[in-house]
C-alpha cells in the first residue's frame, strides 16, 4: 500500500470513528453516583441485558463526572427537594448505615447494654461542650475517633440527617476517597468507629462482616441482637427489611431521571425491570428491597411521566 | 505496526513520537493521577463558620515539612506526590485535625477546626526585653495582656485601659485631664522619698510614663507587666518597682492588612454625690442668714444689709456647676497598615486623637504616626527599626487652689449669687463687690482670656541588628533615641486673676529631653537532648548604657497690653521678669545576664545577674550588683499527674532575688550642690545649699514570690494565685542633720525599711462556647498590706500621715471625731484612741493613727457576652478599704468660710434644734465659738470604697450579613460598635462629697460615650 493511501485511510477512520459506533444503534446512557453503588446498578445492567438483548441503549456506570455530563443520577435520602418539573425521582432500592468499629476498639466492651440513638449523637457531634467536659464519666464512655468523609458527600449528609444534625457537625477525623477507605481508617486505628455501607462492611462472598471490624453494641431487643451479633449479612439484611432499629440508618435510593427521558422507553422499560425482577439482586449485593409502598409509588411515578414533585 | 511505522513516514523518527504518545497515555491515566493530586480546601472555625487564614496545612509523613498556609479566604491547595497519605490542619487555639486521603478528588473540602477551650493552650511568649520564652518555661510572676483587648479604648493614655485589668497593678486617676498619665504601683508603695512607678519599657527603650501617653493605643501589640525578682532582676537598679513593657505592633508575613478606625462621641458630666452638690441660691442664702443669727454679733439690720450686698433679694443667681462643666467631644481615627513576606514586614500606621473634658479648657490633641520595619538581609541578618512620633497639644486649666482660679475648686466655692454674667451679656469681671469677686475670681473669664498650654512632640525611633553567627548563637545590637520636645505657655489675662495686678503675664518654657540607649547582647541555646526542643539550656550576656539629658530655657514678663488682647508673647511684655536655663543628665552603664534551662517542660531553672553603675550616686556607691534565682515546676507533665481527675494542670513557680530603685530621684542627689545669683555689691554670690552624701546608694528590694495556675474542666477554668513578700531596705529619704554643720539635713540618705506583702488571685475562665452563645470571663484580685519595718528617724507626724515602724505608711494621723453635742450643737472629739472621753476643745484632742489611704484590695471583673455575633463586653474595677482625705473640708463644712458654697450635707445635717442627733455642728457665721469645728479630723476621712463599671461594648461585624458581604467584597471586618465609659459607680460612704478618685480639685471624671466603625481589608 502506497504511503498516501495509508495515511488517507487512517485518517478517515479516525475522523469516523465516533460514528461507527453510532451507526450500530447503542446510545451512551452514563449513569454516576456514589461509588458503593455502582456494584448494584451493574448487576442490574448487565442482567436486564442478559434478559433483553436488544436493548438499544448502552447503560454504563461511571464516576467523577459533572452533573450535566451524566443522564441518570444516583441519589439518596430526601429526594423530594431535588424532584420538579425537570427531574423525576425512582427508588430503587435501599441501603443501610451501621456504626463499625476496630475489633480492638475499647468501646465495645464499656458500652455495656449497647448504645441507643442519643449515645450515638453524642459520639458522633459536638453536641455539648460543656457536657463534654464537665461530666467526666460520660466522656470517658464515649472516647472513640470518628471517621468520616466530607460534608458534602452523601452519606456523610444522610447519617447527619439522621441524627437531626448538620453534616459539618460530625466530629472526628476526615478522610478523602471513597467510603470503603473508612473501613480502612478504623482497621488502622483502634480507637476508630464509622458508619458505612453494608456492601462495604460485609465480604460479599462470605456473607460475613470482614476483618478486624465489628459492628457497635447497639441497645436493641435480645433478637435483634443476636442477628447483629451473627455478623451475618442475609439475616441482617432480614431483620433490617422487617424492623426499624433506631441506630442504623436506612435510606431509599433512586435514579433521578431527567425530562428528556420522559418519553425513552428503553430507560424507562430498564427502571421497570428493576422495580420488579431487578429486586432480587439487591441483598446479594448488600442492598435491602424496596419497602412495598415506595415500590408502588416509584411504579405509579413511571406510569404517570409526572415531573412534578413528589 | 508497520504500517503506521510507515505511515509516519521517517523510522528515525518512530521512537520518539512512540514515547511521546506513551507518556501522554500515561500521565492522562488515572492511576498516575492518584499518585500526584492536589487537594484543595477551606479552613473554617467550627463555632462561627469564620475562615480561618494562616492556618498550617503539611503532610504528616513529611518530617520537617513546613506545610503551607490557607490563605485569606482560608483556602488552600497542597500538592502530594503519592496516597494515600495524611494531611494535618492546625492552628493555634484550636485542635489538630488529621485527614486522610486515600483517592484523588475535584471536591473542596470543608475543614472544620474545633477551638481548643484549653486557657493554657494559649502560646503566651513572656519577653523581659532581653529575652522572650513561653510561659510554660517562665520563672517569673507576670501578665501579658493583648493589646487587642484595649485597642480603640477612648482614653488618652494606654494606662488607663490597665485599671483592673491586671492583678497586682494599682492604677488610680486622680485626674481625668486628658493626656495626664494615671498613678501606678505594682504590688505596694515601693518607695517613700522616690518615685514607686513602675519602669516602662516600650520596643526595648527604657522610658517614663509619659512616653505612654505619647503611644497610639491601637498600635499596641501587647504589655507584659512583670513583678517578681526572676522577671525584674534583669532591670537590676530599675526593677524594684515592677516593669511594664509595651510591645508595638510589627508587619507580618501574608496579605496585607489595612485598618480603619472611626470613632466619635462625647465626654459627659458625671455629678456630684448627692451629699457634695453646691448649695442653690435659695439653701445658700437661708444658711448664710442662719449662721449670721447663730454668731450673736449681727444686728438684724446688719443682716438686710449683708443680704442685699450679696444679692440675695436680686432674684438672680446661677448654677456653678452647669458654668463650669459641660459635655465635650471626643474622637479618633486611626489607619494601619501591617503587611510582609518572609523576608520583609512592615507596618504603618497613624492615628489622630481629640478629647475634650467635661471641664472648661482641659482637652488634648494628639497626633501620631508608627513605622515598624524588619528586613532579613541573607539567612544570617535581621533588622528591624521602628520610629513613633507624636504630638500632642493639650489646655489645662488653672490647677491651683490658692488664687481659685481653678475652675473645679471654683464652682465648688463661688456663691450662686456671684453672676457669672452681667445683664447685658458680658462677664462680669467686677472685683470691688460681694456681687463680684473680691477673693475669688470669674473663672468663666479666665478660662476665654488666659492660656495654659503644652505642645509636646515626641519621638522615639529604635534600630537592632541581629546577627545568627551560629546554630543558636545570635548577637543582637540595639540602639534606641527617645526625644522629646516641650513648649509650655501661659498666659494670665490683665483684666481678672493672677494677671491683674501685674497688667497680665506671661510665660514660656521649652524644655528637651534626650535619651538614648544602646545595648549589645550575645544569647544562645543548647538544646541538650538533641531534637527535643523542650529540654535546653539559654544564656545570654549584655552590656546596656543609657544616658538622658534635659535643657530647659524659660522666661516670663509682665505689663501687656490690655487694647490688643492677643499679642500675648513675652516680646510685647512692658517687664521681662525672669529668664532662665537648666541642663541636667544622668547615665547608666550596665552589664547584665541570665541563664536559664529548661527539661522537658516539666522543671524550668533560671537565674539573672546583673551589675549596674549609676551617675546619680555617690562615689563610694555608684555601682551595684542585682540577682535573681527562680523555678518552675509543671507538675501536669509528670506522669502521676494523670492519676487524678480534679485538675487538668497544675504549675508552681518560686523566685527570690534583689532589684534597686532610684526612679525620681535627683540628678545630683549626692553630690553637696552650691547656687550662684547670691549677688553681692553686683558680683555673683555663691551659696552653699545643700550637703552632698557619698554614700547615697540605691534602694533595695529583696523580692520573694511563690505561685501557682491551677487548670480545671479541661483548663476552662485557670486559677493563678500568688503570693509575695517585698522587703525594702535602705529607703531612700530626707534625715535631719545637727544644725552644727550647717544643713538642717541630708536631703537624700538610705534610711529606714518597708515590707509589702500581699496575695493575688486571677480567675480566668471560658464558662460557656456554643455555636450562638459564648460567655468569657475574667476576675482578679490583689490584696497588699505595707508596713513600715524601720524608720531611720523619729516617729511621727508625717503630714496627715503617721510614720512608725510597724504601721502602713499612708496612715492617717488624726484626731477622732465624736459628733456633735446634741444639747447645743458644739463639735466634740476624743481625747485619745481609747474613745473614752470627749472634748469641745479641738486641741485637747490628740491625734491618733487611724485609717488608711492604702487600699485593702482591688482588682477587675471582665466580662465577654458573644450571642450569634453580637458581642458585649464590661469591665468593672473595684477598690476598698481605703479612706481618703478631703483636704478642703474646711471651706466647704461648717461656718467658719461662711462667704463660700458648701456642701449639700452641711445644709441637710447641721444642728439647729436641742436634742438633734448628728454629726454637722451647728453653723455660725465666721467660726465664732466653733472656729475650730471644721479643723481636719476623722470626720474630714470617707470610705473610698468604689465599683465601677469602667467599659460598656456592644458590636457586631456586619460582614456576617451575607447581603453586605456581597456588597462591599474585600472587606474582611465591618464592626458597628457603641460604648461607654463610667457609666456606673457605687460607692460605700454616704457623706462622700465627690468622686472617690478624682477629688475636688483635679479635672474629675466623666462618661465617654461613643459610637464607632472598624473596618478592616
Amino acid at each position: 500500500m502506497n504511503y498516501l493511501l495509508s495515511k488517507t485511510i487512517f485518517t478517515i477512520i479516525l475522523i469516523f470513528f465516533p460514528a461507527i459506533l453510532f451507526a450500530q444503534g447503542k446510545t451512551e446512557v452514563l449513569i454516576d453516583g456514589a461509588k458503593f453503588f455502582h456494584p448494584i446498578v451493574e448487576k442490574w445492567v448487565s442482567e436486564y441485558k442478559k434478559e433483553n438483548p436488544d436493548i438499544k441503549i448502552e447503560l454504563k456506570t461511571v464516576q467523577n463526572k459533572i452533573a450535566s455530563q451524566t443522564d441518570l443520577q444516583i441519589r439518596s435520602g430526601q429526594l423530594s427537594g431535588e424532584a420538579d418539573a425537570n427531574n423525576k425521582i425512582v427508588y430503587v432500592g435501599r441501603y443501610a448505615l451501621i456504626p463499625l468499629a476496630n475489633v480492638n476498639n475499647p468501646l465495645l466492651e464499656k458500652a455495656g447494654k449497647g448504645l441507643k440513638k442519643k449515645d450515638i449523637t453524642n459520639l458522633l457531634f459536638e453536641k455539648d461542650i460543656l457536657a463534654e467536659d464537665y461530666d467526666a464519666d460520660e466522656k470517658e464512655k464515649y472516647t472513640a475517633t470518628v471517621y468520616s468523609r466530607g460534608d458534602k458527600t452523601p452519606v456523610t449528609a444522610v447519617l447527619a440527617g439522621y441524627f437531626d444534625q448538620s453534616p459539618d457537625r460530625i466530629r472526628g477525623k476526615k478522610i478523602i476517597g471513597d467510603e470503603i477507605y473508612l473501613l480502612n481508617a478504623i482497621q488502622k486505628d483502634e480507637t476508630g468507629i464509622t458508619f458505612n455501607t453494608l456492601n462495604y462492611a460485609f465480604d460479599l462472598k462470605s456473607r460475613q462482616l470482614k476483618a478486624n471490624l465489628s459492628i457497635l453494641p447497639l441497645n436493641v431487643k435480645s433478637g435483634q441482637k443476636e442477628v447483629l451479633d451473627s455478623h451475618d449479612i442475609d439475616k441482617l439484611i432480614a431483620l433490617l427489611e422487617e424492623s426499624k432499629i433506631e441506630t442504623i440508618p436506612v435510606e431509599n435510593f433512586g435514579l433521578l431521571v431527567p425530562k428528556k427521558y420522559s418519553n425513552n422507553n428503553e430507560i424507562l422499560d430498564f427502571l421497570e425491570w428493576v422495580l420488579s425482577d431487578g429486586q432480587k439482586y439487591n441483598r446479594e449485593y448488600g442492598f435491602l428491597s424496596l419497602d412495598d409502598n415506595v415500590r408502588a409509588q416509584s411504579k405509579k411515578q413511571l406510569a404517570l411521566n409526572s415531573y412534578k414533585p413528589e | 505496526m508497520t504500517n503506521l511505522f510507515y505511515f509516519f513516514g521517517n523510522h528515525k523518527r518512530f521512537p520518539v513520537i512512540f514515547l511521546t504518545l506513551f507518556g501522554l497515555l500515561i500521565f492522562s491515566s488515572p492511576v498516575f493521577a492518584q499518585q500526584n493530586t492536589t487537594i484543595r480546601g477551606k479552613v473554617i472555625d467550627e463555632r462561627t463558620d469564620e475562615v480561618i487564614i494562616g492556618a498550617n496545612i503539611s503532610l504528616k509523613s513529611e518530617k520537617g515539612n513546613q506545610g503551607i498556609s490557607s490563605d485569606t479566604n482560608g483556602n488552600f491547595e497542597l500538592k502530594v506526590s503519592s496516597l494515600p497519605a495524611t494531611i494535618v490542619v492546625s492552628y493555634l487555639g484550636y485542635r489538630p485535625q488529621e485527614i486522610d486521603i486515600y483517592e484523588r478528588t475535584e471536591e473542596r473540602i470543608n475543614i472544620p477546626l474545633f477551638e481548643d477551650f484549653n486557657l493554657l493552650n494559649e502560646v503566651v511568649i513572656v519577653s523581659d526585653g532581653y529575652y522572650a520564652q513561653e510561659r510554660k518555661q517562665y520563672t517569673g510572676a507576670s501578665t501579658v495582656i493583648n493589646g487587642a483587648t484595649n485597642a480603640n479604648k477612648p482614653v488618652s493614655s494606654p494606662l488607663i485601659s490597665l485599671q483592673g485589668a491586671v492583678s497586682g497593678l494599682n492604677i488610680s486617676i486622680p485626674s481625668s485631664q486628658p493626656g495626664a498619665s494615671p498613678d501606678v504601683l505594682l504590688r505596694g508603695l515601693g518607695s517613700l522619698a522616690l518615685s514607686s512607678s513602675p519602669l516602662f519599657v516600650i520596643d526595648g527603650m527604657i522610658t517614663t510614663s509619659a512616653a505612654l501617653t505619647a503611644l497610639n493605643q491601637d498600635d499596641i501589640e501587647d504589655i507584659t507587666v512583670l513583678k517578681d525578682a526572676a522577671a525584674t532582676a534583669i532591670y537590676g537598679s530599675r526593677g524594684s518597682n515592677g516593669i511594664i513593657i509595651i510591645t508595638t505592633k510589627k508587619g507580618k508575613a501574608g496579605k496585607t492588612q489595612v485598618n480603619f478606625d472611626i470613632e466619635v462621641g462625647s465626654t459627659n458630666i458625671v455629678p456630684f454625690p448627692d451629699a457634695g452638690q453646691p448649695l442653690n441660691a435659695q439653701q445658700y442664702s437661708e444658711l448664710f442668714i442662719e449662721g449670721l443669727r447663730n454668731a450673736g454679733t449681727y444686728s438684724e439690720q446688719d443682716i438686710a444689709d449683708l443680704s442685699e450686698s450679696y444679692g440675695f433679694n436680686s432674684g438672680r443667681s446661677n448654677n456653678w456647676q452647669d458654668l463650669v462643666y459641660k459635655t465635650g467631644k471626643q474622637q479618633q481615627y486611626n489607619v494601619s497598615v501591617r503587611s510582609g513576606n518572609e523576608n520583609t514586614k512592615l507596618f504603618v500606621s497613624a492615628g489622630y486623637f481629640t478629647q475634650e473634658a467635661t471641664t472648661l479648657k482641659s482637652d488634648l490633641r494628639k497626633i501620631s504616626g508608627l513605622i515598624n520595619l524588619e528586613q532579613k538581609i541573607g539567612k544570617r541578618f535581621t533588622l528591624t527599626a521602628g520610629l513613633n512620633i507624636a504630638n500632642l497639644f493639650q489646655h489645662t486649666p488653672d490647677s491651683g487652689t490658692g488664687s481659685w482660679g481653678n475652675p473645679i475648686f471654683a464652682a465648688r466655692i463661688l456663691r450662686p449669687f456671684q453672676l457669672a454674667y452681667n445683664e447685658d451679656g458680658t462677664y462680669n469681671t467686677n472685683s470691688s463687690s460681694n456681687l463680684g469677686y473680691v477673693a475669688h475670681y470669674n473663672v468663666l473669664f479666665i478660662a476665654e482670656n488666659d492660656i495654659r498650654s503644652q505642645d509636646q512632640t515626641r519621638g522615639r525611633g529604635n534600630i537592632s541588628l541581629k546577627w545568627n553567627i551560629w546554630d543558636r548563637l545570635n548577637y543582637t545590637t540595639y540602639a534606641s533615641l527617645d526625644y522629646n520636645n516641650s513648649e509650655s505657655f501661659q498666659f494670665l489675662n490683665p483684666v481678672l486673676g493672677g494677671g491683674l495686678n501685674t497688667q497680665g503675664s506671661g510665660s514660656q518654657t521649652y524644655s528637651r529631653t534626650s535619651n538614648w540607649l544602646t545595648r549589645n547582647q550575645l544569647d544562645y541555646r543548647y538544646n541538650f537532648l538533641g531534637n527535643e526542643d523542650s529540654s535546653y539550656i539559654t544564656a545570654i550576656v549584655g552590656y546596656e548604657a543609657q544616658q538622658s539629658g534635659t535643657l530647659s530655657l524659660s522666661g516670663s514678663g509682665t505689663g501687656f497690653p490690655l487694647t490688643q488682647p492677643s499679642l500675648i508673647v513675652l516680646s510685647n511684655a512692658a517687664t521681662i521678669t525672669g529668664a532662665s536655663s537648666s541642663r541636667s543628665g544622668y547615665s547608666f552603664s550596665s552589664v547584665y545576664s541570665r541563664i536559664g534551662t529548661n527539661y522537658k517542660d516539666k522543671y524550668s531553672l533560671s537565674g539573672s545577674y546583673r551589675r549596674d553603675g549609676s551617675s546619680v550616686f555617690g562615689a563610694n556607691n555608684r555601682y551595684g550588683s542585682f540577682w535573681s534565682v527562680g523555678g518552675a515546676w509543671n507538675i501536669d507533665e509528670e506522669e502521676f499527674f494523670d492519676k487524678q481527675k480534679i485538675l487538668s494542670s497544675a504549675r508552681f513557680h518560686t523566685s527570690y532575688g534583689t532589684t534597686g530603685n532610684a526612679q525620681g530621684i535627683s540628678n545630683y542627689a549626692a553630690m553637696p550642690l552650691s547656687s550662684y545669683g547670691s549677688n553681692y555689691t553686683n558680683g555673683n554670690g555663691q551659696n552653699y545649699g545643700t550637703i552632698g552624701n557619698p554614700d547615697l546608694t540605691w534602694e533595695k528590694q529583696k523580692k520573694f514570690d511563690i505561685g501557682a495556675d491551677f487548670g480545671f474542666f479541661n483548663n476552662r477554668l485557670i486559677i493563678t494565685p500568688d503570693f509575695y513578700v517585698n522587703n525594702i531596705d535602705g529607703l531612700i529619704q530626707s534625715v535631719s542633720l545637727s544644725r552644727t554643720t550647717g544643713f538642717s539635713s541630708v536631703p537624700y540618705a538610705n534610711s529606714g525599711a518597708m515590707q509589702n506583702r500581699g496575695l493575688e488571685l486571677t480567675f480566668r475562665a471560658d464558662i460557656l462556647r456554643s455555636k450562638k452563645f459564648s460567655w468569657a470571663s475574667n476576675f482578679n484580685i490583689s490584696f497588699n498590706k505595707n508596713e513600715v519595718t524601720e524608720l531611720g528617724k523619729a516617729s511621727g507626724a508625717n503630714g496627715s500621715y503617721y510614720l512608725d515602724k510597724g504601721y502602713d505608711y499612708y496612715t492617717y494621723y488624726t484626731r477622732l471625731y465624736a459628733g456633735v453635742n446634741p444639747d447645743n450643737g458644739t463639735a466634740l472629739w476624743y481625747t485619745d484612741g481609747t474613745k473614752s472621753e470627749t472634748t469641745t476643745d479641738y486641741n485637747a484632742a490628740e491625734r491618733v493613727p487611724y485609717k488608711s489611704a492604702s487600699p485593702k484590695y482591688f482588682g477587675g471583673f471582665t466580662n465577654t457576652f458573644e450571642y450569634k455575633g453580637i458581642s458585649l463586653s464590661g469591665d468593672i474595677y473595684f477598690n476598698f478599704g481605703n479612706y481618703i482625705i478631703d483636704s478642703w473640708s474646711t471651706r466647704f463644712y461648717d461656718g467658719a468660710y461662711y462667704t463660700f458654697n458648701k456642701y449639700q450635707r452641711e445644709y441637710w445635717n447641721r444642728w439647729t434644734t436641742p436634742g438633734q442627733i448628728t454629726d454637722v455642728p451647728k453653723y455660725i457665721a465666721a467660726g465664732g465659738t466653733q472656729a475650730n469645728s471644721n479643723s481636719f479630723s476623722s470626720r474630714f476621712l470617707y470610705d473610698g470604697s468604689f465599683i465601677r463599671l469602667k467599659n460598656v461594648t456592644i458590636g457586631y461585624d456586619l460582614i456576617k450579613l451575607r447581603s453586605i458581604k456581597h456588597l462591599i467584597p474585600g472587606v474582611r471586618k465591618l464592626r458597628l460598635y457603641g460604648r461607654a465609659t463610667n457609666l456606673f459607680t457605687k460607692t460605700f460612704d454616704e457623706k462622700l462629697p465627690f468622686d472617690p478618685e478624682s477629688g475636688n480639685v483635679s479635672i474629675p471624671i466623666y462618661r465617654i460615650y461613643t459610637v464607632g466603625l472598624s473596618v478592616e481589608l
